[in-house]
């Protein structure tokens, strides 16, 4: 099968003189109903790529296809659009409706969908989001992590292939990343929705099912989480930190005990300890 | 021990006697002694940031009094009277990048301390000192704040707050939306402050944040303060922690997976080396 999103020699700068390339020959491809996690520090280029897939900015060199198809011309643009949704950093800058179900709303009445179809659609969308029983309430009443998961409804709703989340959780607190988190697994798991999810918090990507390391302009790993967890000097360098398990893992390495030399996240640490008793 | 900052049954109306009008304090009392490190947690909405506004003036009490040193602020009190605590009391708010307007890197910061009142060439020693202290190299001064990242700038943004020698730091969510060493070399330049003798308080969400740096914790709930203690008894208590949505450091969630499978180590850790020494010491208790 053919992957969902093909990046091939991808390369860009913004157009100051005196600007270095924020990507710098990127190739990498996701395959329907996975999910990415793609990380790096401020700066990386992490929100240009997403800003590239979605046809916000045009490749200088290499090629990006969705479905197989290039994006290329502003006609193919639009199409392409159509199959991916987008989440950004902050929730308060996305929001156009005076409630919560005519915000979600916008999207199909700017494709002139019928009414009837309409109402059910956003219905569905804001059911998977845990947010139906708000459909009335103004966005502005809401809670931070409430306001990204009606964003995340107002881009399901239109039946995006692809949904990319530049930052979404970066300004919530952690019961909130922890909810948004949940609602995009379920996307992903009963949908089979393609997520890139874009982030500089290590311990999100740990559910995903592959991590893309962005560094110095260049994709410096490509794989599962539970071996990215492991390159420790690589973390570092990309002035990232290590999830809790394993920090801890490292921890009792050094003071000598005898503890698998593989990852564990924190349940499976707690039920290693629980042997040593 | 000094009490530096004291509020009295402090209650706060915005928009008294309006169909619009919100409670948003309750009878909330408080002693802050010099050079504590406190952390100020809750739900959005619970009352944090309009707790911090009272402690600089920015918002005055409707009843109750709040005194800061030797000021004494409560309803009657006039702005003009204010000047000195804002001296006393530096405020730094979510996203304080936004704040940055010079042309340059020094200016920005001198001008706090010009406009208390120093000449150019004292607030201009002060924003250098306040920019050494936050790590922003000589080479950026001359440059438009604008011109740098995201971390440069927040660290510019603190030094314009610090060059002005606040007694007391205030700040609201620090850390949001930077990448893990930006938030690690922002929350350092705070604890070297707290370290040097002024008193830190802090409104987060960051539980790691809280177990790691603060030596007191107020849970903030509708207004009220409903929980006043260390990190320590507070993650001692798993159902308060819940009712603010709030979230377990990873090392206190491992420390009650534990005790589930009925393992009690002799206190809630606070770091992977703690989880690690109180392994070790309940290991060899048993043998």
């Amino acid at each position: 099968m053919d992957p969902i999103i093909r990046v091939s020699n991808l390369s860009f700068q913004y157009d100051d003189e005196d600007a270095s390339k924020i990507l710098d020959d990127i190739s990498f491809q996701c395959e329907k109903g996975e999910y990415v996690s793609l990380i790096g520090k401020n700066g990386s280029g992490k929100s240009t790529i997403a800003k590239l897939i979605d046809g916000l900015l045009a490749p200088q060199t290499g090629t990006i296809k969705i479905n197989d198809i290039g994006l290329s011309s502003h006609e193919n643009d639009r199409e392409m659009r159509k199959s991916i949704g987008l989440v950004f950093q902050n929730p308060d800058d996305q929001f156009v409706g005076a409630t919560v179900a005519s915000d979600v709303a916008f999207g199909l009445e700017n494709r002139a969908v019928p009414r009837e179809i309409m109402k059910s659609k956003v219905k569905v969308a804001l059911k998977r989001v845990g947010m139906w029983d708000f459909r009335n309430e103004m966005p502005s009443s809401l809670s931070g992590g409430q306001k990204q998961r009606v964003a995340i409804a107002g881009a399901i709703v239109l039946d995006p292939q692809i949904l990319i989340l530049d930052e979404a959780t970066s300004m919530l607190d952690p019961l909130a990343t922890k909810q948004i988190h949940e609602v995009v697994n379920k996307l992903n798991q009963k949908q089979n929705m393609t997520i890139l999810s874009i982030t500089h918090d290590i311990n999100v990507t740990a559910k995903s099912d592959r991590i893309l390391a962005l560094n110095d302009s260049k994709i410096i790993f490509d794989g599962k989480p539970s071996v990215f967890f492991q390159k420790h000097e690589l973390i570092a360098n990309m002035d990232l930190e290590l999830p809790f398990s394993e920090k801890l893992r490292q921890k009792f390495i050094d003071t000598g005990y005898d503890i698998s030399d593989r990852y564990m996240d924190d349940e499976e640490i707690s039920q290693w300890i629980s042997k040593l008793f | 021990m000094d009490k530096q900052i004291i509020l009295k049954n402090v209650d706060f109306i915005y928009q008294p006697d309006l169909p619009s009008e919100k409670q948003a304090l309750t009878n909330v009392s408080l002693e802050i002694e010099n050079g504590e490190f406190m952390a100020i947690v809750g739900k959005t909405g619970s009352g944090k940031s309009t707790l911090v506004q009272m402690i600089n003036g920015l918002l005055k009490p409707t009843l109750g009094e709040v005194t800061v040193g030797d000021i004494k602020i409560n309803n009657q009190t006039n702005n003009h009277n204010l000047s000195e605590l804002r001296q006393k009391v530096g405020m730094i708010f979510q996203f304080p990048e936004k704040q940055l307007f010079e042309d340059t890197v020094l200016k920005d910061v001198a001008f706090g301390p010009l406009n208390f009142g120093d000449d150019e060439p004292t607030a201009n020693t002060k924003a250098i000192k306040a920019l050494s202290i936050v790590g922003v190299s000589k080479k950026l001064y001359d440059r438009s704040p604008f011109e740098l990242s995201g971390g440069q700038m927040r660290r510019v943004a603190i030094a314009g707050t610090i060059a002005c020698e606040p007694q007391i730091l205030i700040l609201d969510e620090p850390t949001v939306g930077l990448d893990p060493n930006g938030k690690n070399e922002i929350l350092k330049i705070i604890h070297q402050l707290n370290e040097k003798g002024v008193t830190i308080i802090m409104v987060t969400h960051d539980m790691d944040v809280v177990a790691q740096n603060a030596n007191r914790v107020v849970v903030m709930n509708k207004g009220r303060v409903s929980s006043d203690s260390t990190p320590r008894e507070l993650f001692a208590n798993p159902e308060l922690i819940a009712n603010n949505s709030l979230a377990l450091p990873d090392s206190v969630q491992i420390y009650y997976d534990l005790v589930h499978d009925g393992i009690q180590l002799s206190q809630i850790p606070l770091t992977a080396n703690e989880v690690v020494e109180q392994i070790t010491q309940k290991r060899s208790g048993v043998k």
